[in-house]
Order: structure tokens, then sequence, then C-alpha cells
């Protein structure tokens, strides 16, 4: 991780579910929390997960490109959330749990904008949290 | 003893022929007469529909004898002689494709055919057609007949031609021109290809030669035989060759006023008069024989008495049942039809020379009924229901691209065999998918009507209740909104993304692209389908296909089976690798079931409101847009809080301690499934595959019921299906096995009991990975409590996996608001790029 020059911040390892079709702690890591900041580049509106790429600039200044993971492009349109609302160019912070293959990739739990405007895009809402 | 016998035989040809063949009482002159009298007198059960088939504007019938069906046993081929009785001077295409409707659909040999004659479909459905005529100048003073072959100075005809069924020059056999023997041909008559790939010629119509040759499949010449007279071993003017379902070489011997039967190397077999002056032969596939006779008492009159006309019998006995008599009574040349074919439905086609028509013949018994006899749903409408399947694929012909469009699509054609998104599985599109060559069955309510393919289980869920498209989003498979318009099914058909092709040639559209569809119940088992095609980013302008789709009448099982073309294909390259312990095999040992008193304890639900709502045959309406109130059941059955994934409430209701009720060796797998993350990869569903039954209902994914008095299809978001007969009663053979299993169901009071079995084992049962087997059945029931909710419980009996049944329960909740979308999952599956990762042991 060092390599990618990526500053990581651990956070207290509050429960983020997610919708899955797969098996969803086999891809990520839940010992391996984070939160970015960058520059949205592009939006992947698909099923059963949706991806979300950021520009990040690490300390060292150099940009690396992340792909965070989102819930269901069906369960965030159900949820009221459009592809519109992730325009290119806009920054953002995401916070989640990076994956296991050593890519610059990682699940979602919220994103935040430069507003403050909060949106949910993991899949947490719908897939049955405890009860 | 042997009387008897054959008299036995004979009692079940002609009870065959009765059945088959128009259903008649009278049976004329069986078995080989050398010297038969005319057979006039029969009955007529046919009615003649001239016109039927429609040439472009401004084009008119020329003369035909050419007439065949097409491979698809519906669709007809013509050989059409320009306008005039030769297509020498012109330019226009003499071979013609019309589909069952009479449409042309196709049309080539542009500047190749003098004089098609002769025509024939192999069954590979190559089109082979003989030019009967050269482009010599008559010589004066000659008369043909004593001609061995052509004249001086002819460049062109007396050749065979193969096209493939677009129309492409495969073969041409004979030389240019013409040529006598030794070689040829002179005048050929009529082709035939043997199920082997045998070809047979039958050469000389007037001329000095008179002979059948022989050639292999690629068109080596092997043997020759006949020699112009009318004795035995003699031909004369062999104008027609048929074969019947043993092999037998059928030869209308037309100016010797018989047929000849030969083996396939030119022995003789029989001869048979009944049939009358053979112009043409046609032999379905179940022997029935169709002869058409255009010369008695009038280019002939050596056969005065026989009636012109087409007769119906049988090639196995010689029978004669059936009479089309040519309508003109007095006639000096050629009349009535010279040609003729039977399609799959045994309408009859004659193509003629002397009226330049092709005329249609239906059984006027069936006729009478079509009309009102569609059937029908009890609101009125047709009833479309059953299974079907394209007869052809459309014909797409020269598309009016723009300029630009046209050069992307020479890129396509180009990468085609990678770049086909079917290539990798990808769902098809509107209209691909409803040409695809495999079987869909239909569903038909009166708020919507359900498309479910066997290819890849994908589903079409066309809302004929008058709603619009309602999401900006595009789809692969689009947005279907459809209406009646009179007994036509229109479907409107919009939000189509820019992935899909029409076909293989890597035609496309943008997502500017509508497709307007219009499904037309011609008769009980042919819907007429439309599509016509609006892009204004690729197109000039709008363009409409056709093709008929055609009942699978021979689909005995009541169900189509899947067709799982991705994990087909992963599994086949090792991608997907096989589990022997919970995978079906045909070798598996018989596994001992639990005995039928160990059942799962079922909870009851509470009574069922009176106020349920219901369908008009009384039971409890469950149909809709549906979603199961999981309980994280797809994170695992028993109470959980994962800090990561769902936790669950739990939905275990049996056993109610202890958990589930593993063998040893399950609860390890299950246990390595959990634990390691090399593992992931293995769920089926993060392959996008089916995710089985039950699973399919809990993943975080909505469901939409269509319910019929003898269906309930579940329509799964994640582009599955379950189809749920209510009216069959034993399940597949064993030896079929399916991701979703084969499912029937039952009412029991209000509650609807589904058991599933033949599973095929490769499904998790959630993505913690719980194991069930190929062994597993099934038991759900469906049980509504209140308008809105269903209690859904699910016994699982898995004598592989486990010590006992046990059984889930959750509510489902209906949204009558609520609408499918689409989840193309493989089209765009990048986690399951990062589980390969993790597997392969790149993790970090």
């Amino acid at each position: 991780m060092k390599r990618l020059g990526i500053a990581i911040l651990l956070l207290c390892a509050w429960a983020l579910p997610v919708s899955a079709h797969h098996s969803f702690t086999a891809e990520f890591d839940i010992n391996k929390p984070i939160t970015l900041t960058g520059t949205i580049t592009m939006v992947r509106w698909s099923n059963p997960h949706g991806w979300i790429y950021i520009d990040v600039k690490g300390e060292d200044g150099k940009v690396v490109n992340w792909a965070f993971e989102t819930a269901a492009a069906n369960a965030l349109y159900r949820r009221g959330t459009r592809p519109e609302d992730f325009p290119a160019g806009a920054q953002i912070t995401i916070d989640g749990f990076l994956a296991r293959n050593g890519t610059p990739t990682a699940t979602s739990g919220k994103a935040t904008f430069a507003n403050g405007k909060t949106i949910t895009i993991g899949a947490g809402a719908v897939a049955g949290e405890s009860k | 003893m042997r009387m008897k016998m054959a008299l036995v035989t004979f009692a079940l040809a002609a009870l065959i022929t009765a059945a088959l063949a128009p259903s008649l009482t009278a049976s004329a002159r069986p078995a080989a007469q050398a010297d038969a009298s005319p057979t006039n007198n029969l009955p007529n059960p046919y009615r003649t529909v001239a016109n039927y088939f429609k040439l472009p504007d401004g084009r008119e019938w020329g003369s035909t004898s050419a007439v065949e069906i097409d491979k698809d046993g519906r669709s007809i081929w013509v050989g059409e002689r320009c306008g005039t009785n030769s297509c020498a001077g012109s330019n226009l295409p003499s071979i013609l494709k019309f589909d069952p409707s009479g449409k042309l659909v196709k049309s080539f040999g542009e500047g190749l055919l003098l004089f098609p004659h002769g025509i024939f479909v192999d069954r590979d459905g190559n089109v082979w057609v003989t030019d009967g005529q050269d482009d010599a100048p008559r010589p004066q003073g000659t008369a043909a007949n004593t001609l061995f072959g052509p004249p001086p100075g002819a460049t062109r005809g007396n050749q065979v031609f193969k096209f493939s069924p677009d129309g492409k020059l495969l073969m041409t056999l004979g030389t240019r021109g013409g040529a006598a023997a030794p070689g040829y041909f002179y005048q050929p008559n009529d082709v035939l290809v043997a199920p082997n790939g045998t070809i047979f010629v039958s050469e000389g119509h007037g001329g000095a030669n008179s002979r059948i040759l022989k050639f292999s499949k690629d068109g080596k010449l092997l043997k020759m035989w006949g020699t112009k007279g009318s004795g035995g071993g003699q031909l004369d003017g062999p104008h027609a060759l048929a074969m019947d379902s043993r092999g037998r070489l059928f030869v209308g011997d037309r100016s010797n006023n018989r047929i000849v039967i030969f083996d396939q190397d030119g022995k003789q077999l029989d001869v048979w008069r009944q049939f009358s002056r053979p112009s043409g032969i046609y032999i379905d596939k179940r022997d029935v024989m169709y002869v058409a006779d255009s010369e008695s008492e009038s280019v002939s009159r050596n056969h005065d008495g026989w009636k012109r006309g087409i007769r119906i019998g049988s090639a196995r006995d010689g029978s004669v049942t059936a009479f089309i008599p040519d309508p003109v009574d007095k006639a000096t040349g050629t009349s009535a039809a010279e040609g003729v074919a039977a399609d799959a439905d045994g309408n009859v086609y004659g193509a003629e020379v002397g009226p330049k028509a092709v005329k249609k013949y239906v059984r006027a018994a069936a006729t009478q009924t079509t009309a009102q006899t569609i059937p029908r749903t009890s609101d009125g409408k047709p009833d479309l229901q059953g299974i079907w399947k394209r007869a052809a694929m459309p014909d797409f012909g020269m598309l009016p691209y723009l300029p630009a469009a046209a050069a992307k699509q020479r890129d396509n054609f180009a990468q085609r065999t990678t770049a086909d998104p079917l290539a990798e599985c990808f769902l098809a599109g509107v209209p691909r998918i409803m040409y695809l060559d495999y079987p869909f069955q239909v569903f038909q309510t009166r708020d919507a009507v359900a498309f479910t393919f066997a290819w890849q289980q994908v589903f079409r869920l066309i809302y004929t209740n008058g709603t619009k498209a309602s999401t900006p989003l595009p789809f692969w498979m689009g947005d279907s909104r459809g209406r009646w318009d009179g007994d036509t099914l229109v479907v409107d058909v919009t939000n189509h993304n820019d992935q899909t092709w029409f076909n293989d040639r890597g035609d496309y559209h943008s997502d500017a692209l509508r497709v307007t569809e219009r499904y037309t119940l011609v008769d009980r088992d042919t819907i007429r389908y439309e599509a016509t095609i609006e892009d204004p980013k690729v197109f000039a302008r709008p363009w409409t296909m056709t093709t008929p789709l055609v009942r699978q009448a021979n689909n005995t099982m009541g169900r189509i089976l899947e067709h799982q073309c991705r994990a087909d294909m992963e599994e086949a390259r090792g991608d997907f690798k096989p589990d022997a312990r919970t995978w079906y095999r045909k070798d598996a040992p018989p596994v001992k079931p639990f005995p039928a008193a160990q059942g799962s304890a079922a909870e009851t639900p509470s009574a069922p409101e009176r106020t349920l709502p219901r369908m008009a045959d009384g039971k409890p309406d469950i149909s809709g847009f549906t979603e199961a109130d999981a309980g994280g059941a797809n994170w695992g059955f028993e109470p959980h809080h994962e800090p990561f994934t769902p936790g669950g409430r739990g939905v275990l209701i049996d056993p109610k301690s202890g958990g589930m009720p593993y063998q040893d060796w399950a609860r390890a797998e299950r246990q390595d499934r959990y634990a390691n993350p090399a593992r992931g990869y293995d769920d089926p569903t993060a392959h996008c595959f089916p995710g089985g039954v039950p699973r399919s209902l809990y993943v975080p994914s909505p469901f939409y019921i269509i319910q019929t008095p003898t269906h309930v299809v579940i329509l799964l978001e994640r582009m599955s299906w379950r189809i749920i007969p209510l009216d069959r009663r034993t399940h597949l053979p064993d030896t079929i096995r399916l991701w979703q299993g084969d499912s029937i169901g039952r009412w029991d009071g209000d509650t609807l009991v589904v058991e599933t079995t033949n599973l095929n084992g490769k499904t998790w049962l959630n993505e913690v990975g719980d194991v069930i087997s190929y062994a597993a059945t099934v038991v759900e029931r469906f049980t509504p409590v209140s308008g809105n909710t269903i209690q859904y419980q699910a016994t699982v009996s898995d004598p592989v996996v486990f010590t006992r049944p046990w059984t889930i329960a959750m509510p489902l909740k209906r949204n009558p608001k609520g609408e499918l979308l689409e989840v193309a999952c493989l089209e765009d599956n990048q986690d399951l790029l990062h589980l390969k990762d993790v597997r392969d042991g790149s993790v970090k």
C-alpha cells in the first residue's frame, strides 16, 4: 500500500452491509477500512454492482485512479440516486474497505460531496441488516 | 399366414395414409398396376388460394415449374421465369423465397439462370436449381428431338447450380451452355440430393437424351443410366425426381405416362401409372406423395381419359387418395401445375407454366375454421401462450445505413467472431432474442405478456397495462410496453443501450433505437412476427424485418429447458470446475431419500384474510412485483451479526436449535467456503449464474410473478426465470438437470405448494457457502396472508448433504406499483476478476 502512496485512514470497524452477488468477504478485507478523497472520473452504472472511479492524489503527488464498488445500480435507482448525481470532475470523499487483490479497489459505504451532501452508495439499506 | 400379414400391413398403410394425407375414406388403386384406368374420381379436400404469393410492385408472374419447401418446413422457394417463360435478356432475380404468409423475403439468381426448371432444398438448406435451356440459336430444319446435346453457339444454360440459403453460388454442375454424352447436361430437368449428399440429376426434355446422372456430394460423376425409349430401363423425358423415406428414387417418366422407381444405383424396382402423367413429384417426410399432371389431354394426346391436376396418395403403397383437378377443362398446351410441393402443415403449392402462377391449396375444412379458431384468452385476445421458436433467420438484405454507420458495420463484421456480444453470451437485445435458434415460452395475463427464453434464461416482461416506460435508464433488453391493435399485439420497445447487434454479421444500432414489434397469430401454430427498426443515428430510414414464429408442437415435456450459454462456456474452458460431491453425475449412486415420516415441521401461517385478492379462477392472486423480506438469508440462515456483511435475524425455523443439520463433510465444506477467501470465486452467483432454488428468491433482488390458471412464472430481476406448471404431474427424467430444477406446483387450499427436483447441484445456498446438492428436493409453500404479503417457506430434503430435512421461512412483500429493472450481470462483472486474483494468490 505504501507503494501506492495513499493515505489510508483506519476507521473503527462499523458495520458496512452490502449487496452482493459474490462472496463479499472473499473480495474485500474487513480489516482494511479506508477513506479517500478525489475527483470523479467515471461512473459505471451497472448491476449487480456499480463502480465509481476517482482520481486520488497521494502524498508523493502521484495520482492514482481508484475504483469504489457501489450497490447495484438498480438498488441505487430505487433509492432515488441517479448516475447524474456523480458528475465527472466533482470532488467526493468515499469510505469503504480495501479489496484483497492489492489493486486500488475498494468497496464503499457512503459518499460525501464538497458541499456536504451525503449519499449512501453501499447496499446496506436494501440488504436486510440485522434487525 | 403370409396372406394375412400382407393384409394387415396394407390395412395399416391405408390407415396411416388416411391419417396423414387428407382424411378420406376412399382409396383408389393400391399398389402398382401395369395398365391403370384413370384415377379421376377422387375427392378434392382442398380449397384453392390464388395470388397468395406477392411479388414486388411492378413485377409480374412468369412461368414457374420449380417449387420447393425450405428446410424450415414452411417457407416456399420458387424458380420464376422473369415475367415470361425465359429469363434470357432479363436481369430479374429468378430464385424467390417466400415466407409462410406469402411475402417475398429473399431473391437471387439475376443474370445467371435462363430457365429455372427443377428445384431442391437439401437437408442443410442449400438450394439446388436446374437451368433447363440454353441460349443457342435453334438451327433451321433440325428437330429438337434428334439432338443429344445443345446446338452450336450455346454460351449459357444447361447447368445445375447449388446456392447457399442466402443465395451464394456454392457449386456448379455441368458445362456452360451444355454438353452431350459423354459430357453433360442437355436439358437438365430436375435435381435431388439424397440425405447422404449424393446428387441425382434427370436430363432430357424432348431431346434424344433421357437419363439419370448420379454424382458424389462434391460433384464427381459416379454413374448414369437410362436411354430414350418406352421399354424397361428406358425413359422419355424424366421430368421430375423425388425420394421416399426408404431412399427409393422416384422418376417422373413423363412422356411414358409413368413413374419409375429405382434404387440409388439405377436398379428398377417398380413402375406406377396410377398417378397419371407426372410433370412434378413431391414426397413429404411421411411419404405422402403429390404428383402434378399438366399435360394429359392437352400437350399429350396419348393419355386421354386422364384429367390434369394434382394427385395425392402414398409413396409407400401407391394408393391415390385425393385429386385437385385442373379447373381448365379443355386446353391445348400445358395447364395446371407442373411443379408441386407440400409444406409441413400439408398445404400444397402448384407451380404453373401455362397459367404463369403459383397456387396454394389448403384443406378446405381447415381454412373454414382458421379465422375463428385461433386460441383466445378469456378476455377475447389471441392466446399467444405456448412454446415457440423462429422458423428461420429474418432476411436482412442491405440495410439503409448512414455512411458513417455503414463503416462501423464493416468494422463489426471484420471483428464479428470476437466482437459479437453473443460470443460472450451477453444479453441479445430486442429484436435479436426473438430469432435466436432456441425455443421460448409465452405466458399471458391481462396486465402483461412474458416471454421466457431457453437461451441464458433471459426473459422479457411486456407490460400491457397501459403504462409507459418509466425510467430514463438504458437496458440491454430495452423497455417493452404492449397494446392490442385488433388481434395484433404491438410492442413498443425503447430504452435500448448501444451494445447489442441485430445478427452475427455486425448489423448494429445506437441507443436511439426504437423497435416496434407486431405479433399476429395467423393460425394456431404460427405467429407472424414483424419488427420495425427506427434509429436516426444509424439508419437513413426505418426498416422492417419479419420471421414466422412456429409453435413447438413436438415438445412433449410441456416446458422449455435451459441453455446456459455462459455457464457451459466457463465449464468447458475450466473457469468453473465441477465438484463431485454436489454436482449431478450420470453415474452417481442412487440416493436413499429421508424417511417419509421425517418431514420438516412447517409453521402454519396465520389464517388468510377473507379479503385476499383473487383471480377469476378463485385462487389467491399472488402476481406482481415482489421482493423477499429476506432477513439476511443470503448471508446465512441462522441469526448472525457480521461486522461486514449484512446481519440477519435468522430464517431457519426447523430445526429450532442446533443449526443446519449438516453431515460432517458438508459442515467442513461450508466452513471452508465461509472462511477461505480463495473460495469466493466458487460461488456460482459470482459468475452471474442462476441462483437456483430456493436462493433465487432471497438474493437481494426483486422478482415478478405471472399467474395464470395453468402456470406460475417467477421472473427474477437477475435475469433468470422459474416456470411452475400447475397442470403437470411428473418431473422430467432424472438425467435432465437444471440450474433452476424442474418445478411442479399445485394449490393446497390458498397455499401454492411447489416441488422442485432435477437440480444440477451446482449452486450455493447463499454467499457464506451453505451447501446443497443435486439430490435435493425442495418443497416451497407460498401462503398469502394479507393483500400484499405472502408467507414463504422452503423445506430442503437433501440426503447427500444433511442428516434430516430443514426449513426456512420469510415473508415476501408485493409492491403493486413496482416494476422490474434489468440486471445485466456478466456483461460487466468486475467482481469476478477480483475474486480470481484472490483465488490465484495475489492477496496483499
